[in-house]
């Protein structure tokens, strides 16, 4: 995890700053009052090697009340529930118990220093659209892949992803066999544990109702990060235990 | 003429029972009328915020024309008209009114079964007919539309009723059905593995649900296929444009052919070919060009 990436950035009039998150390039210019920023997508893996093709940018600009203001990326998780589909089915039997780590990739918010004002927010990872429901109802979704690891590998931390640990616990009388499982990101609060990334805990609890699941957000930052100090609280306050439609279970037949 | 009138006692008379008449009409147009619009417009609100604004539009009808009756009443009851008349008078006259508007009559039910029913609302976008609009308004009479080219369109209750109505905005997402056509000497199922790869590389179509995959007919130019994706109502005429767009491209990539209307004419065994010979002319104009 890149140390410098969340932070500062002080105006360099005429000159474009050019800030790496992953796959995404952020660029950002001041000209007077004004922030101009636009951002693309490349192969991340290269670019750190490789010098990168000229690209005629989309800029967006904002005009601001005071000139040379610096501005500020944070990180931020993303407005609309992750559909996280394990790679391989998932199953758990009566009172089984699973504490699996996931990444979700990052969104990155960025706000004027004098008075912490939003101007943009750009996701990371360019995601697909997916539907979390029945086709008369339900709810719009990004979909993700997942391995669900059990234990933490080298390659876990990376600059645009943060990891995230979820509970499961069946507490039904019958095994929990899901597909997909729709993660509440805005619910979510963000630490950072020496430059790395965690949300807190997502404990859902499986009743054996449908495919409804309790789900509680710890609000303290997990066991694996000792140090951890908070980032950013959750977009939305919920109530501590919430019944929410979580796992697909079924698919319906669609045509 | 005052004199006269004066002599008479009728000035006083008259003066003082019109102006009577006149302010009790004028104190209840100057309270009433505006006290009904803004009973209107208060229900209409309350009822769009609660329910939905369909339902608020129609209870803002309601208190409209059953406060207007009530305030012609009144004025009719300050020129001490007796109303008991003018209502059985009111019944012959409703009668032959009815027959001469059935129509309307026909319109005013119709009306009250497509609120009933709540096949939609203001706002949906719906398709009658041939006609595609977003809808404006439900009235006492008619259903008034808005076309995507920016028409008014006025489609009367009662065809709302016996015609074939699509609500298309119903629900949240919808299927955009693509109808493609490949060349015969193509592998189906590589091409099956293009269009789900477009697919998946395009955030705007949804992953799930899935794209659906038709072999449709063996055509006579062409395989034809059905490729179907699912995008959120809003996004739907952008997501078509966005997957033939990409499919176009990715077919000139991966060098799919997709064919034009095509005939192939066969020379029967017993048939001769037939004779085609090219004559020159035997001067060759000066402007001729092999």
């Amino acid at each position: 995890m890149s140390k410098t990436v969340w932070g500062r950035y002080s105006p360099k009039q005429g000159k474009i700053q050019q800030i790496a998150i992953g796959p995404l390039l952020i660029h950002i210019q001041w000209f007077s009052n004004e922030i101009w920023i636009a951002s693309r997508y490349v192969d991340w893996t290269t670019t750190l090697d490789e010098p990168l093709e000229p690209v005629e940018l989309d800029w967006s600009r904002f005009a601001l009340s005071k000139e040379d203001v610096a501005v500020e990326l944070a990180p931020s998780l993303p407005k609309l529930p992750l559909l996280l589909k394990p790679d391989d089915s998932y199953r758990l039997s009566p009172d089984a118990v699973s504490r699996m780590y996931t990444r979700i990739p990052l969104s990155v918010q960025i706000r004027t220093e004098d008075n912490n004002h939003l101007i943009a927010e750009i996701p990371t990872l360019i995601q697909s659209n997916t539907w979390f429901g029945s086709v008369i109802d339900g709810e719009l979704c990004l979909s993700h892949t997942t391995s669900a690891r059990r234990v933490i590998s080298d390659d876990f931390f990376m600059p645009h992803l943060i990891g995230s640990i979820l509970e499961i616990r069946n507490n039904s009388k019958q095994d929990l066999k899901f597909d997909k499982i729709c993660l509440r990101t805005d619910a979510m609060t963000i630490y950072s544990d020496d430059g790395q990334l965690w949300t807190d805990t997502t404990v859902i609890t499986y009743e054996g109702s449908g495919s409804d699941g309790h789900v509680v957000h710890l609000g303290k930052a997990p066991k694996e990060a000792p140090n951890a100090r908070l980032i950013s609280n959750p977009r939305v306050q919920r109530s501590t235990s919430l019944a929410l439609k979580t796992f697909e279970l079924i698919r319906d037949i669609r045509f | 003429m005052t004199d006269f009138f004066q002599s008479m006692g009728i000035t006083e008379l008259v003066r003082a029972e019109d102006l009577r008449v006149f302010l009790r009409i004028v104190v209840i147009l100057c309270v009433a009328f505006p006290s009904l619009i803004f009973l209107r417009r208060t229900t209409r609100r309350f009822i769009s915020d609660r329910y939905s604004p369909h339902y608020g539009m129609v209870s803002g009808k309601v208190v409209w024309y059953i406060g207007m009756v009530i305030l012609i009443l009144l004025i009719l009851k300050q020129f001490n008209v007796d109303l008991t008349p003018l209502l059985g008078a009111a019944g012959v006259l409703g009668v032959a009114i009815g027959f001469a508007s059935q129509t309307s009559v026909s319109n005013i039910i119709s009306g009250m079964f497509l609120i009933a029913e709540k096949s939609f609302q203001v706002d949906d976008v719906i398709t009658v007919g041939n006609t595609t609009g977003v809808v404006l308004s439900i009235d006492t009479l008619s259903v008034k539309l808005r076309t995507f080219d920016n028409r008014y369109v006025r489609i009367p209750n009662e065809v709302m009723i016996k015609t074939e109505l699509i609500n298309i905005s119903r629900f949240p997402i919808r299927r955009v059905d693509l109808m493609l056509g490949i060349a015969y000497k193509e592998d189906v199922e590589r091409v099956k593995g293009i269009l789900i790869e477009v697919a998946k590389e395009l955030p705007i179509v949804l992953n799930d649900p899935a794209p659906v995959f038709i072999f449709q007919a063996f055509g006579s130019s062409s395989v034809d296929l059905q490729f179907s994706v699912w995008s959120l109502r809003e996004d739907w005429l952008e997501a078509k444009n966005q997957m033939y767009q990409a499919i176009k491209k990715k077919f000139d990539q991966e060098h799919v052919e997709i064919p034009y209307p095509h005939v192939s004419i066969y020379k029967g065994e017993i048939t001769d070919p037939i004779p085609v010979q090219l004559i020159l002319p035997e001067k060759v104009p000066s402007n001729f060009v092999s």
